[in-house]
């Protein structure tokens, strides 16, 4: 039992440090399509992390599905939100080139 | 050997229909349980929405390539599994006291067919460390490099034979 609460501090603290190191690359990266990669990557890693540690300190079988289908539905929107958000800039981006011709 | 997209040849016969329409339901049912915590009052609304689910999801398959679920599972852990790296590779990134990104573009012409397989392909692009799809125009995806590595192109024909196996489409993995 108190492995499974170390392991679940462990996990728990890496994704407080992936968290961290999302919203350092949102404020250290150039532009908005690098921070683009921060915000639609290494969250996700971040958000895997706290849920394995908080499925460790669970012992229900239905709030450990729940844990891991609020995972899972996060991956997948992050996935298709990244490419929309990433093909809006796009036409922001040439939006303004043709503004400046 | 390589095999031309425009004839996706299958690895295994797909699923009887009736099959299909009964494992969509049985995971709508699965994922109503889960939610509700099998709450006998929950079923009400539970029973008819998971038919709703399914007659949605068969009405509006219109694909020529429908999706393979023998190949769901390998496909999952695969997603899985690139997610960790991604991450990884992005934490690495941010936290490097150089700032270790070098930002490029580059152009990927897809041997995927047009559709759905096209579109979860540019969105599991997003998923590859360093990569992320930003336009796909008449099957050419425009891809934004955090930092251009030459194995970039390898792994992106490796996503891209994940996805075809996904829908019953044989790609190769080496680029031709």
């Amino acid at each position: 039992m108190i492995l499974l609460i170390w392991l679940s501090n462990l996990f728990l603290t890496l994704g407080a440090l992936f968290f961290i190191s999302s919203v350092t690359g949102l404020l250290r990266f150039p532009d908005t399509l690098c921070r683009m990669h921060a915000l639609a990557k290494a969250d996700n890693l971040a958000l895997g992390c706290v849920i394995l540690g908080v499925v460790l300190r669970q012992d229900e079988f239905f709030a450990v599905g729940k844990l891991f289908l609020i995972w899972g539905v996060t991956l997948l929107s992050s996935a298709t939100s990244g490419f929309l958000l990433a093909r809006r800039i796009r036409r922001g981006m040439q939006l303004r080139e043709a503004l400046k011709k | 050997m390589p095999a031309s997209s425009a004839e996706p040849q299958s690895p295994s016969q797909p699923l009887h229909p009736w099959y299909r329409v009964l494992l969509v339901l049985a995971s709508a049912l699965l994922l109503w349980s889960i939610c509700t915590a099998l709450d006998p009052a929950g079923w009400i609304l539970g029973v008819p929405a998971s038919l709703l689910f399914t007659w949605t999801v068969f009405s509006n398959e219109r694909s020529r390539h429908p999706l393979r679920f023998r190949a769901l599972p390998g496909f999952l852990l695969y997603f899985i599994f690139q997610s960790f790296r991604t991450g990884l590779d992005v934490a690495r990134r941010a936290l490097h006291p150089k700032r270790e990104i070098h930002p490029g573009f580059c152009d990927y012409p897809s041997r995927l067919p047009e559709g759905v397989p096209q579109a979860v392909f540019a969105n599991m692009i997003t998923l590859l460390p360093g990569s992320l799809s930003w336009s796909l125009t008449e099957g050419v995806h425009k891809i934004h490099l955090l930092s251009g590595h030459p194995m970039i192109l390898e792994e992106l024909a490796q996503l891209e034979s994940r996805v075809g196996e996904l829908f019953g489409i044989e790609i190769p993995e080496e680029l031709i």
